[in-house]
């Protein structure tokens, strides 16, 4: 499904160079639920936002699906991520000032009103939401507000759902909720990486990929 | 596209506030910058259709401007009659210039021999008021009274009979009740009445209770005589009836002769100045002449784009100046604004950024977010602005204005959108997207 190879991304940090992964190389077949421990800075963030084509490496090759990816060509790279990539994040990254349905419909955006409709609740239903379409993310509680995300990264249908420390907000309930959903969508043939420190989360994957100062151990 | 311009509304609306104060100083600029353009544009225009073709002898038309609310407080002030008078006196005897006398009153006659050329309005079409309702006998004829300089400075000659002496302009106790008043005719009249003729006047200009007065006729112009109230106008004089505009120094005042003179000088202080100066040099002469004699409504010269406004009494270009360099100011203030609310939009809304990035949109879409609003906030403002303008410009002026201050307030206000945009573009590539995505 996905190739990383030789990556290597270095940050300029008040002109001196840091090291943030050095020469990863990681193979994800289709359909695998992976996770990526490490400690915070070991540049887990880091390699599943070059996965997810948000952020460029400085060396290597990035293949998806046999195909490498372009980042210089920022077009295909944004179709890319519409097509295949959904983002699932610890703090949810919703919108506070658009309503849940207005967040899970944003991928959407160029949908008729009835088409999208139909489908953000659909999705909403999925992931036990949608009596709470209409409101804001401040008026809901961290479960509910990351499965307003996981529907939004799971509404164009992607083939890859990439999820950075997806419970690291949520109590033990609300994680075993999410945790559920990512273990269906996995089995469902979605390929899922997560990102995350928590061994609870890691035992619910088929593999663990460990990382410690920018290299994979 | 459409899903960029939804973001784009649903952005102006989240920031409704700024939006509404970059809007309202936009449309304010629009409407002063291009409506001080276009005052500037139609004042200058008409000063060059004014001055263009005489540099060493120009001619003014002078005029007042007792109108409105300040024209009626003049006219209710007591001393008024002696303002104007002193003013006559010194245009007369000014060393800046010649002034002549020159101003068209119809005159109401009965028994009229002429044809229908010699009524007032026939040139233009129209009927008088009397005409309508008066047997065919009445009619209101052209009329206009010239001092003595006019004969010499246009070289007005008689055919026959002879020219108003110097005793025929002064007006004294004598005159002032006598029914005979000597005229002057146009050469047109000859075919109808000669010299020794009297034309019965229906009001006696110089005595009301009389009733009427008997014009006679002195003399008859050469054909084609002509005079200039304004530079590349020439007017004919063939048709008209002339009376010799009266000094009115030597007579004793009444409440009837104060209130009669006074009309007499409202039309005496409305003549001509020649002069090889601008017009708005001689503006500023008359303003200066009014102002010392506590006349306001200052006069106007026509054509110039100095003239006074009603309200103070301001340099009407300087007005213009004055609104023109505002609409600059409110202009770089918004501009300012505008950029300064782009780069603090892109600040405050980066993990926003990042997640439409992550939602399927592209950097070129956010590109393009950060064009439209600013081209949307300018758009609204330039049309609400040039209405405002174009509805004040069709009120002043009656016309439709150019479109020149439009497409440069146009240019202005895209250059603004899209130097914000580059700028907000330059903000938002110092940041790595991807590292707001965790960021609450």
């Amino acid at each position: 499904m996905i190739k990383l190879s030789n990556i290597s991304k270095i940050y300029r940090k008040d002109s001196s160079p840091v090291i943030a992964l050095d020469n990863v190389s990681i193979s994800i077949e289709k359909g695998e639920m992976v996770a990526i421990m490490g400690k915070s800075g070991c540049g887990k963030s880091t390699l599943i936002n070059i996965m997810g084509g948000l952020s460029e490496m400085s060396k290597g090759e990035y293949y998806f699906e046999g195909e490498k990816v372009d980042f210089s060509h920022k077009n295909k790279l944004s179709k890319l991520r519409y097509e295949n990539i959904g983002f699932i994040v610890q703090n949810f990254a919703l919108i506070n000032s658009k309503t849940a349905y207005d967040n899970i419909a944003l991928p959407l955006s160029n949908m008729k009103n009835d088409k999208k409709r139909e489908i953000v609740e659909r999705y909403a239903d999925k992931v036990g939401i949608r009596k709470k379409l209409s409101h804001f993310p401040y008026e809901l509680s961290g479960g509910e507000c990351q499965r307003i995300a996981i529907a939004r990264a799971l509404i164009n249908k992607p083939k890859l759902l990439l999820a950075d420390e997806p419970t690291g907000s949520l109590d033990s309930v609300n994680e075993k909720v999410v945790m559920d959903i990512l273990k269906k969508i996995s089995d469902n043939g979605t390929t899922v990486v997560i990102v995350t420190h928590d061994n609870s989360v890691s035992a619910s994957c088929g593999r663990i990929i460990r990382m410690k100062d920018g290299r994979i151990i | 596209m459409n899903k960029i311009f939804k973001e784009t509304l649903w952005n102006i609306k989240n920031t409704k506030v700024v939006s509404a104060i970059i809007i309202l100083l936009f449309s304010i600029c629009t409407a002063i910058g291009t409506y001080s353009i276009n005052s500037y544009i139609q004042t200058n225009e008409q000063n060059k259709i004014f001055t263009k073709k005489y540099t060493s002898k120009n001619y003014y038309k002078l005029s007042d401007n007792f109108v409105g609310e300040e024209g009626e407080k003049f006219e209710r002030s007591a001393n008024k009659y002696t303002k104007l008078l002193a003013f006559n006196h010194i245009l007369a005897n000014n060393e800046d210039f010649e002034y002549l006398e020159i101003y068209s009153n119809p005159i109401d006659v009965s028994d009229f021999k002429g044809s229908e050329v010699f009524k007032y309005l026939y040139e233009s079409g129209g009927t008088s008021e009397l005409d309508a309702t008066t047997p065919e006998s009445f009619a209101t004829v052209k009329g206009i009274y010239l001092s003595e300089n006019v004969f010499d400075e246009f070289g007005i000659e008689v055919e026959q009979g002879i020219i108003f002496s110097s005793s025929d302009y002064i007006l004294d106790d004598s005159k002032f009740n006598a029914n005979v008043i000597p005229i002057i005719v146009g050469s047109e009249y000859k075919d109808y009445y000669n010299v020794g003729d009297y034309i019965k006047m229906q009001y006696n200009i110089l005595n009301p209770n009389q009733g009427g007065a008997n014009l006679k006729i002195i003399g008859i112009l050469k054909e084609g005589s002509v005079i200039k109230r304004e530079n590349d106008r020439l007017e004919s004089l063939d048709r008209y009836i002339i009376q010799p505009s009266y000094d009115i120094k030597n007579v004793t005042l009444n409440d009837n002769s104060t209130s009669l003179f006074e009309i007499m000088l409202y039309m005496k202080t409305n003549g001509v100045i020649i002069t090889g100066s601008s017009a708005n040099e001689v503006q500023d002469k008359v303003a200066e002449i009014c102002t010392s004699l506590d006349i306001f409504p200052i006069h106007n010269i026509i054509g110039a784009t100095n003239q006074r406004t009603r309200f103070f009494n301001i340099d009407l270009q300087k007005i213009t100046t004055f609104f023109y360099i505002i609409s600059i100011t409110v202009l770089t203030l918004s501009a300012f604004l505008m950029i300064l609310f782009s780069i603090m939009a892109v600040k405050r809304n980066l993990k926003y950024y990042a997640i439409l990035l992550t939602c399927g949109y592209s950097f070129g879409d956010i590109m393009l977010m950060f064009i439209l609003q600013p081209l949307i906030l300018c758009s609204i403002s330039y049309f609400i602005g040039s209405i405002i303008s174009i509805i004040i410009i069709r009120i002043n002026y009656y016309l439709m204005p150019p479109l020149m201050p439009y497409i440069v307030f146009a240019i202005a206000m895209f250059i603004i959108s899209f130097l914000s945009a580059m700028l907000a573009k330059n903000e938002l590539k110092k940041h790595d997207l991807s590292m707001y995505l965790r960021k609450k």
